[in-house]
């Protein structure tokens, strides 16, 4: 099915490609420069007229059969069921009446009818006007299917503000192909036409045709290399998403295709075309016709190569695009300023680095510049390239893994959080310690360096790392390798969960007045109370300001009444309580009878919402991990953000409401200061 | 003749434009579910219910429940919305404390097809 989708789109695209190039080289290419040549040469412009409207006409058809195809094909997959069963009257009408998909195909085989409709009963053209009027009307309607079908690709995917500048783009990059690539057939034909007359009229045909055709070429090329960066920020965005996933490989693959193509043009722009121009017309007729037949066959090369490069993207379109896809790092190393920046020495090595390329740049491009072979200029450029460039790159090179670049799969909630605390105490705390000091039982013998999992270490490598080391352990210390032992989402729980610790560690700072700068996330979880179910913290965000307290009965229950009184102060600051029982919370609405029923409290879930957030119990107070107290009070800002704490016993705490409602207030009143936190860690 | 002609194009060129799509999405991703992913419940749901970051295609999203054993255990009733078209959810009847799959095909709006299952388990009453 995937390989029948890709011959699918790959001989669409080519229709359409044809289609729009065809009418376009008429117009722009193709009449002005028979008439360049005068009357003699009426009777082939005709002719030649005639032949490329065939063409449009046997493209059209193509294009129909190709779109009926691939709807079905579309049928089959929304439907999933195989080709053979989802190719009814029911299915296919369901995917093209009731889908985005289908409604763009409603416009588009709409577009194909009424292009049929003006080819196929053309009446015999009066006068220039209307053989204008009938190329024109095919360029419109074929561009207008190209862009269409951006429509039901990736493009369409995009979301937000850049929305538009992608489909925008993608519409561009197509139209421009169907005028370059589309062109290069009918320029192959007429060059081979005027390569076998000796008359000079039709090598003033083919002189006109060549540059006009360049000019042509060149803006499109030009449109297609800026809309090609477009989409390739908006669908890959990143070095390692580019050489690490499949579709960005296959991008790679089609510009390996093109530079041989962009390699051929710039022959018959600037060696060629110069040639063919500067021979008169009456003296060497001969010459023309043989430079006339190395420009069609290098144009002939160039649309098999263009034909190559449609084939990859009809690959392309059903490639889940590098965005979404985890990458796969292919080398031993990568660069990183973050890790070196402290690094004596790196600034000058960069400095080094970068005059050696702009310098050896220099000496190429004046080689290049001159037209002539100049070895020296070009052996110096090299010289210097390969001198300095390796120099900052070795300064800012660190070990890198295939996993380094993957995003957690799993999200950074309290479910995993949980989850990886428990694989922690089973498998890692043995040799990291219980609090991830690195001194259990196994290392506190040992007196080599101790890793300390409470470190700040997200600057230093990545998630992915961490992944590596804990799939297949650190060669020459005592970390073993746990993928036999532990599932994959394990292994990724864990890394939430050291990902957590470490941000418990910094959060000892946390007092009851609010931390000025957010910067601790507040791990995602799910709840649910007598009302309803499956509300999560993140639901707030923009909303509401949470107060979460952690309680234990008997001792909270003079808090948690106090507290069911305030609730309309609280309220009126934009922010909600949220109680959730640290023990018992399968008896909790038993024992806490009718008051239950004003208290917004979290049952179901506040099993792991309590493991998660007692890890943020570390005080500046105490010395390494304290037990976990029985009443924890915390607030979360509109953004997600983890702003102040309180422990019953800590100075300046909440027992006084006043104070709880001050820090609400001042979190009510001020602006958003920083991003929204990504709940996967990169 | 040529002037009708080109106010048809210009009528199927708007048609066009107006017709685009309305807006974009990315693929159907699961945002939120409940019962969330493996989450451990007191007690049991009546119904099993996914929130999408987009809107869903009706005919073509489909979600289940399964037991231990593989045997299906859902009432069947699949139901996108009504309020809301970004919801799919299925009734289940009174579930014995357990681990549930819940496996879920969802239609996105540039074609393609999302498919996902994630556990869930209803802890024993004490």
């Amino acid at each position: 099915m995937t390989g029948l989708l890709i011959l699918i789109r790959f001989v669409h695209l080519g229709a359409l490609t044809l289609l729009i190039g065809t009418f376009a080289f008429l117009l722009l290419v193709g009449r002005p420069a028979f008439r360049r040549a005068g009357a003699t040469r009426a009777p082939d412009l005709e002719r030649f007229d005639r032949l490329l409207l065939a063409v449009a006409e046997w493209s059209l058809l193509t294009a129909f059969a190709s779109a009926l195809a691939w709807l079905g094909l579309q049928a089959a997959i929304a439907s999933g069921r195989p080709l053979g069963e989802a190719l009814t009257l029911e299915t296919v009408g369901t995917v093209l009446t009731g889908t985005n998909f289908g409604r763009v195909w409603e416009v588009r085989l709409a577009l194909i009818a009424l292009l049929a409709w003006f080819l196929f009963f053309r009446e015999h053209e009066q006068d220039d006007r209307d053989w204008t009027a009938v190329r024109l009307e095919g360029v419109l309607l074929a561009g207008g299917l190209a862009v269409a079908l951006t429509w039901a690709g990736h493009a369409a995917a995009t979301t937000g503000r850049w929305r538009l500048l992608h489909q925008g783009s993608d519409a561009l990059h197509l139209l421009a192909v169907g005028v370059w690539l589309g062109g290069l057939c009918p320029l192959a034909v007429l060059l081979r036409w005027a390569g076998r007359s000796p008359d000079p009229s039709w090598t003033a045909v083919a002189r006109e045709a060549t540059r006009r055709f360049s000019l042509v070429g060149l803006g499109s090329v030009a449109v297609l290399v800026l809309t090609g960066l477009v989409n390739t920020w908006t669908l890959v965005g990143s070095v390692p998403r580019l050489v690490g996933t499949p579709y960005g490989r296959l991008l790679l693959l089609k510009l390996a295709l093109l530079l041989p193509l962009i390699g051929i043009a710039a022959v018959n722009l600037l060696r060629l075309k110069p040639t063919l121009l500067a021979h008169t017309p009456e003296g060497g007729a001969g010459t023309s016709a043989a430079i006339m037949r190395r420009l069609a066959r290098n144009v002939i090369a160039e649309a098999g190569l263009g034909a190559a490069v449609l084939l990859v993207v009809g690959a392309l379109g059903i490639t889940p695009p590098a965005l979404h896809a985890q990458p796969t790092w292919p080398f031993a190393f990568r660069l990183s300023w973050e890790v070196n920046k402290d690094v004596p020495g790196v600034p000058l090595a960069i400095g080094v680095g970068v005059a050696g390329a702009l310098l050896g740049a220099a000496a190429l491009g004046s080689a290049a510049l001159s037209g002539r072979l100049r070895p020296w200029a070009i052996g110096a450029g090299l010289a210097l390239w390969a001198g300095t460039i390796p120099v900052p790159l070795r300064y800012l090179a660190v070990d890198a893994y295939p996993t380094t670049y993957l995003r957690t799969p799993v999200p950074y909630n309290a479910i995993s959080i949980a989850s990886g605390q428990h694989l922690y105490q089973q498998n890692c705390a043995v040799c990291h310690g219980a609090g991830g000091y690195g001194d259990g039982p196994v290392l506190r013998g040992i007196a080599s360096t101790r890793p300390d999992l409470t470190a700040p270490h997200t600057a230093l490598h990545t998630a992915g790392d961490l992944f590596w080391w804990v799939t297949n352990g650190i060669p020459g210390t005592q970390m073993p390798p746990f993928q036999g032992h532990l599932t994959e989402q394990d292994r990724w729980d864990l890394i939430n969960f050291l990902r957590a610790l470490s941000a418990a560690e910094q959060a000892r700072t946390l007092t009851p007045l609010v931390e000025p700068t957010p910067w601790c996330v507040a791990p995602d979880f799910t709840f649910g109370s007598g009302v309803g179910a499956g509300q999560t913290l993140k639901d707030f965000r923009g909303r509401a300001i949470i107060h979460l307290v952690l309680f234990t009965l008997p001792g909270s229950l003079p808090r948690l009444e106090r507290l069911d009184a305030a609730a309309p102060q609280i309220g009126r600051w934009g922010a909600r309580t949220l109680a959730v029982p640290m023990r018992d919370a399968p008896r909790i609405y038993r024992r806490l009878g009718a008051r239950a029923a004003t208290l917004p409290l979290a049952v179901e879930g506040s099993e792991e919402i309590v493991e998660t957030y007692a890890l943020f119990r570390r005080t500046l107070a105490a010395e390494g991990v304290p037990p976990v107290p029985s009443h924890m009070e915390f607030l979360v800002d509109r953004q997600g953000y983890l702003r102040a704490r309180w422990i019953p016993g800590q100075d300046g705490g909440w027992e006084d409401l006043s104070r709880l409602l001050h820090e609400i207030g001042w979190l009510d009143n001020e602006a958003p200061k920083a991003a929204a936190p990504d709940e996967h860690v990169h | 003749m040529t002037r009708t002609r080109f106010w048809w194009i210009g009528a199927c060129l708007a048609a066009l434009l107006l017709l685009g799509p309305t807006s974009g999405w990315p693929h159907a991703y699961l945002v939120k579910s409940a019962p969330a992913r493996r989450a451990v419940l007191l007690r049991a749901p009546t119904r099993v219910q996914l929130w999408f970051n987009e809107r869903l295609e009706p005919r073509f999203s489909r979600v289940s429940v399964w037991d231990r054993e593989g045997k299906q255990v859902d009432s069947g009733d699949v139901q996108v919305g009504p309020d809301e078209l970004i919801r799919l959810s299925v009734g289940v009847p009174p579930l014995a404390p357990g681990t549930y799959t819940v496996k879920f095909r969802v239609l996105s709006v540039d074609g393609h097809v999302v498919e996902d299952q994630f556990p869930f388990t209803i802890r024993e009453s004490q």
